[in-house]
């Protein structure tokens, strides 16, 4: 472009410039993903990829609990212990073994308490799904 | 703020609250392109809804081959073409004509004498009486700043065809403000 043309450039920039950015009502964004949540392909989503290294600990964590907890009955028990199945003779591993989950087995109790806590963990985050996309759609 | 590729990396990632961040980040200038050519505004906010609502649902398909805000503004575009085909109104192509210096330096003096408020009622009402191409082509030029190939992007015109529109309507910018000047000055006398 030649400079006759740049100057011309220059001034209508400035008096384009002037007339300024326009902006949809204030509640335009909200409308939008009100929409976008509406669609029935939109899952919505509250862990992202980022937390992939939560997870990794997460399974160190519950592995080395689990090890943990093999070791300290070995420990305590000994490999020699239980009776087999129904009086059957069987290897000494498999003795251990079977008496190991039949002990796990045993320790576990559901009190009414521990599922109350369940059930409500359980309502608490489908709540939390719900009010979100409420709140979209309002 | 970060740039658009991060949010857009989260929203493919199921962040979907991220894409939130990219309507407001753009819901300006994507309103301010559907208001030019829809000359509307109910319309306009229409459009604009629908154009981040194709973007979020075609999000996955955007390669990074542009910048996202074009290619947000060529579905801008065309959503605006489809509703303008549906008005019968067609978009037409003019030769060049050319733009005296004089006319406009002064129509920029004109302008600069005036209060700030009615500059931009003036310069507004002059945008809204060009036709629909003419304005966009102004607002993503002289406001937005885009490049002619850019334009081109957006508009899918070729850079020749651009430049002469672009020269065109120009020119019946300065036509319209110099007319709506001249009316001021005679309400005013």
């Amino acid at each position: 472009m030649n400079n006759h043309k740049i100057n011309i450039d220059e001034y209508t920039r400035k008096l384009v410039q002037i007339s300024g950015v326009k902006q949809p009502a204030p509640d335009f964004t909200k409308g939008v993903m009100g929409q976008i949540l509406k669609s029935p392909e939109v899952s919505v989503s509250f862990v992202t990829k980022d937390d992939k290294k939560t997870n990794v600990w997460l399974f160190i964590a519950v592995g080395s609990m689990l090890i943990g907890y093999i070791a300290y009955f070995f420990i305590k028990n000994g490999f020699g212990t239980g009776s087999g199945f129904s009086g059957l003779k069987m290897p000494e591993f498999v003795n251990a073994f079977v008496a190991f989950f039949s002990e796990l087995f045993n320790e576990l109790s559901f009190s009414p308490f521990i599922l109350l806590a369940l059930l409500g963990i359980i309502i608490l985050v489908i709540m939390d799904k719900t009010i979100v996309k409420y709140l979209y759609s309002l | 703020m970060k740039d658009d590729r991060f949010y857009i990396e989260r929203v493919l990632n199921g962040d979907i609250n991220a894409f939130s961040l990219l309507v407001d980040k753009h819901k300006g200038f994507v309103y301010t392109i559907a208001l030019r050519m829809l000359k509307n505004v109910e319309d306009a906010e229409e459009l604009a809804q629908d154009t981040f609502v194709k973007a979020y649902s075609s999000l996955k398909d955007f390669k990074f081959e542009s910048k996202f805000s074009t290619w947000l503004y060529r579905i801008t575009f065309n959503g605006a073409i489809s509703k303008l085909r549906k008005k019968r109104i067609e978009l037409t192509e003019m030769d060049q004509e050319n733009l005296p210096e004089t006319d406009v330096i002064s129509t920029y003096s004109a302008i600069n004498e005036l209060k700030q408020n009615e500059q931009k009622k003036y310069i507004n009402q002059a945008i809204e009486q060009l036709k629909e191409d003419d304005a966009l082509l102004i607002t993503l030029y002289y406001l937005n700043e885009r490049t002619i190939e850019e334009i081109c992007d957006i508009t899918q015109l070729s850079v020749t065809n651009a430049k002469v529109k672009l020269h065109r309507a120009r020119k019946k910018f300065y036509d319209e403000l110099k007319l709506i000047l001249k009316e001021e000055v005679r309400a005013i006398l």
